[in-house]
């Protein structure tokens, strides 16, 4: 298939799964009901810190409707720890780390203990019962405060506070500093946040005698997957993803620990067991964005030319050690943002507070590497005296340079950052709101015009680029599998070999499909949730990463194109014609208009795919010589720069991700002088998401994704006690902008193919997110201008514009 | 949270003093008790039904009478968990007679709230339903004593 041949492909379809949505026909795991199935709930940490003396069982044992009682000392007793991942690769001694706390508790919400009972009150009621005594100990909740020689260990095992140190380094970046003339500085921060999804966790396990079960709706099913493999010493598993209301990170890691302990119920009990976790829970135990905080420095010429980059980053990972650097790690994806810079060095240290643990949110560490490099710019812009955009023109990456590898070996196949540039300064009218600005008059208005990546397609031996000498690359490379069948009746369906999590994957690879078989969408569905067995799954096999448009995508047209191959020449055969005469439309195989009549001219001219489906699945005597049965194939996809044994090299080179979106944001804000509060007035988004499958879903994509960052800019996000108590655990609390507070999303679309996927398309997820916290910075400094302020922090909360202002003063 | 405060009885201060570390008597003058179990002279145990915004149980608070120096301190120490949630609360109590012979009772209360509860507090709703409740205790105890202002 070809882009000319596209009916579907670029063509905003109805969505295949809205109706089941909006209709309440949605399959999620608590509409999931089973035989003999108990409920469980789980008794978490009210402490921030805090040794476990006891935990008694006991009495919740003997409640009503109690099946049973899962303490810490039976996890130990009965599980293996989880193995430390790549998002701990900077883990320096083992850690055990358990389903539930054992021996301390480390931050609030932290599971303790599980209850399962007939109902969900009795199961919730027995948690009451269970005995725990606690003695609490000093809560650390600042970086500050955990990295002072003195501090409270939260890890004994680590000797200190600060887990993790270390750096990378691209190009000579002291030569670069020598020759500036001259260095500007910020001390830059980005606060927590989550994505909080529609869902939060949810897992139902049924322990038959030949296998476990795991209904989940996690992101990565082999996470979860290898967790109870390993954690209960069982290799019959199986997981199943259902309909899943949301991901956006939040349900890749921290879910394992649910998993393993609701499996743990279930075989303790020998029934069935869902575990479905309430908001207040997701809000302080399911896993944050990280806490960053970043000291920089850019060596500039007085042109403007940036010649390198200095970054000392603090991450407060929270009070585990099992993601410890996945936000330094995830840096490397957009390590250059879109300039041509050629000389940078970034210094991480990832210290643990008694805060949740962090987990991959929304872009993870993208969005602070993004807020780095266009608070910069701004910066070194307001140092020369330039215009911010002049001075981002000088150090874009051309389009002559495409394609384009970055210091740190990232691949960029193309884009056209200039041309994304000009586009949202004309439509947002950059020139008309400068000259109004410049006519003065009182109102507090402010433009903002930022770039940034868009990085897709995973690659899980990243992590390991701060250990360049490794020689286990857990993850590494990208391939990803589905499978199309055309059935007896002659409709489609097909497995992909990710799960999704409420991003039109079905409506999305349909129109693939429908393109490249010539059947109309709507006679082409999904075979339903992902499934370990039957899923065609591999090491990419994740909702995450954005990695859906590059594997699935690939995966699924490739095995669309193999079962085409078997209908032409299945239908050449019964046709009599030769197979290069053949076209496929509308689920009818037929002659193309321009074929030269042959022998069988007298015979049928078409075939359509239900006479094709009955003769592959129940006639065999009519099937070619050799002619494999059936009408279906899987294709497993990898991209070009998906080297498996590819490593980083001795000096952190590595290929993080695989295709690069891109897009400017420019943000119009009103500040209140009186309170402080922002009020977007205009927000614009031109956008390279290469080629779009499907507009309309891409435009749903960067809506949500657009405001989510417009909304952890201005407020949403968590805040903590000097205990360590969490005080935001509802939505109203954590300031979660409602459709009042989020503007209308311009968007327009600048597509540059991409040369190296299967349809030039790039990844079109988290996007909007990255540089839209940035866009907003940028346009409340330039507001608050008259007060010579300097945003340098974020959330821009009305108190901490209102400081800006008089502080300023 | 620290709170304190004094308060007036018209009774001797023996009289005061017996009443304040007897379990079975102070605990009768709780706020929203369900139940009570004394285990001994200085250690019960009360389970009070608890309300903050939406989030509605009973609190089981096991408490302690430590310090005593009869008859002009004593400190009450206690730790209460329930709403996924922990209570950890010092009380002290320090009697002088007054001029006319009445009983003038300093008190002072440091409560850490822990988990979920906790999450009210900047909103300055646990501070005043702490309030409430002290001032409901004081006047139970007044009413036992046939206190006087």
């Amino acid at each position: 298939m070809t882009r000319s041949d596209s009916r579907y492909v670029g063509a905003s379809v109805r969505s295949k799964e809205a109706p089941r949505h909006v209709t309440g026909r949605g399959r999620f795991v608590d509409d999931l009901v089973l035989p003999r199935m108990l409920h469980a709930f789980v008794l978490r940490s009210p402490y921030a810190h805090a040794r476990i003396v006891s935990a008694n069982a006991g009495r919740a044992a003997h409640a009503t409707g109690v099946y049973g009682v899962i303490t810490p000392d039976d996890v130990v007793r009965l599980t293996t720890p989880f193995k430390p991942g790549r998002y701990a690769a900077g883990l320096r001694v083992p850690v055990p780390e358990y389903a539930t706390a054992v021996g301390k508790v480390r931050y609030v919400g932290e599971p303790v203990a599980m209850v399962a009972a007939s109902s969900r009150p009795e199961a919730e009621d027995a948690l009451e019962l269970i005995d725990v005594e606690y003695e609490p100990l000093p809560a650390i909740v600042t970086t500050e405060a955990a990295a002072a020689p003195d501090a409270t260990l939260i890890y004994d095992e680590l000797g200190t506070n600060v887990a993790w140190q270390g750096h990378v380094s691209f190009g000579d970046v002291d030569a670069a500093f020598a020759r500036a003339d001259r260095v500007v500085s910020a001390n830059l921060g980005i606060h927590r946040y989550s994505s909080t999804p529609l869902e939060p966790f949810a897992c139902l396990v049924d322990p038959t005698p030949e296998r476990l079960t795991l209904y989940c709706n996690c992101q990565n099913p082999e996470v979860v997957y290898e967790a109870i493999t390993e954690a209960l010493g069982i290799d019959g598993v199986r997981v199943a993803v259902p309909d899943v209301g949301g991901g956006f990170g939040q349900k890749i890691h921290l879910i394992r620990k649910y998993a393993v302990l609701t499996a743990l119920m279930a075989v303790q009990t020998g029934r069935p067991v869902k575990w479905i976790e309430d908001r207040s829970e997701h809000m302080m135990a399911a896993g944050h964005s990280c806490d960053q905080e970043f000291d920089v420095e850019a060596a500039v010429r007085n042109d403007g030319e940036v010649l390198g980059l200095r970054i000392a980053d603090t991450d407060d990972v929270g009070g585990s050690v099992s993601t410890l650097t996945i936000h330094f790690t995830n840096k490397l994806n957009n390590l250059f943002n879109t300039y041509r810079v050629q000389n940078l060095r970034l210094e991480g240290r990832s210290v643990l507070t008694n805060k949740c643990p962090v987990v991959p949110n929304r872009g993870i560490g993208k969005p602070g590497m993004c807020f780095i490099w266009e608070r910069m710019m701004d910066a070194v812009a307001q140092e020369l005296g330039l215009d911010p955009i002049a001075v981002r023109r000088r150090n874009l990456v051309t389009q002559d340079q495409f394609p384009y590898t970055t210091p740190n070996g990232n691949i960029i196949g193309s884009g056209d950052y200039q041309g994304l540039l000009d586009r949202a300064l004309k439509n947002i009218g950059y020139e008309d709101i400068r000259a109004q600005q410049k006519t003065g008059n009182d109102r507090l208005i402010g433009i903002g015009v930022v770039i940034g990546l868009e990085p897709g397609g995973r690659n899980a031996a990243r992590d390991m680029a701060i250990f360049p000498k490794s020689k286990q690359m857990p993850g590494a490379g990208g391939v990803e599998g589905a499978t199309v069948k055309i059935e007896k009746n002659g409709s489609v369906v097909f497995t992909l070999g990710a799960p999704s999590c409420g991003q039109s994957h079905e409506t999305t690879a349909a129109q693939i499909v429908a393109d490249v078989l010539g059947i109309p969408p709507d006679r082409i569905s999904a075979s339903g949730g992902w499934d370990s067995s039957l899923s065609p799954w591999g090491v990419s096999c994740a909702n995450s990463g954005n990695n859906f448009h590059l594997y699935d995508i690939g995966a699924v047209h490739g095995a669309a194109m193999r079962v085409r191959e078997k209908v032409l020449t299945l239908a050449a055969h019964l046709l009599k014609v030769d197979r290069s005469a053949l076209d496929l439309r509308d689920g009818i195989v037929g002659r193309v208009p321009s074929a030269a009549p042959n022998s069988s001219a007298d015979g049928p001219a078409t075939i359509t795919f239900a006479e094709l489906g009955k003769i592959a699945y129940a006639n065999q005597a009519l099937l070619p010589e050799g002619f494999e049965g059936g009408l279906e194939a899987t294709y497993y996809h990898s991209h070009p720069h998906a080297d498996p044994g590819m490593l980083p090299d001795e000096t952190g080179r590595v290929r993080a991700q695989y295709t690069f979106g891109s897009a400017a944001h420019a943000a119009l804000v009103e500040v209140d002088p009186g309170t402080g509060r922002v009020k977007v007035l205009r927000y614009v988004i031109v956008s390279d998401n290469g080629t779009m499958i499907n507009p309309s879903v891409v435009d749903g994509q960067i809506y949500g994704s657009a405001a989510h960052g417009i909304s952890v800019a201005l407020g949403e996000g968590f805040v903590y006690g000097d205990d360590g108590q969490l005080l935001t655990l509802t939505l109203l609390d954590y300031g979660k902008s409602t459709t009042l507070e989020t503007p209308r999303i311009e968007i327009e679309h600048h597509p540059v193919p991409d040369p190296y996927t299967t349809l030039g398309q790039k990844a079109a997820g988290e996007g909007a997110a990255i540089p839209s916290p940035a866009a907003i910075a940028s346009a409340v400094e330039n507001a608050l201008s008259p007060f010579g302020a300097r945003v340098r922090r974020l959330p821009l909360t009305p108190e901490r514009v209102w400081n800006l202002m008089h502080v300023s003063r | 949270m620290h709170l304190e405060g004094h308060f007036t009885v018209n009774a001797s201060i023996d009289t005061v003093y017996a009443f304040l570390t007897d379990p079975a008597r102070v605990s009768r003058h709780m706020p929203d008790v369900r139940d009570v179990i004394i285990q001994d002279a200085d250690r019960f145990t009360v389970t009070a039904r608890v309300g903050v915004s939406h989030i509605k149980g009973d609190v089981v608070m096991k408490l302690e009478i430590r310090d005593r120096r009869p008859p002009v301190s004593t400190t009450v120490v206690g730790r209460g968990a329930g709403l996924a949630s922990v209570v950890d609360m010092v009380t002290s109590f320090n009697l002088e007679v007054g001029q006319g012979g009445e009983t003038l009772v300093h008190w002072r209360g440091d409560v850490t709230i822990s988990g979920k509860l906790a999450a009210f507090g900047p909103q300055g709703l646990l501070d005043r339903i702490a309030r409430k409740n002290i001032d409901t205790f004081i006047d139970g105890i007044r009413s036992g004593l046939s206190a006087r202002t």
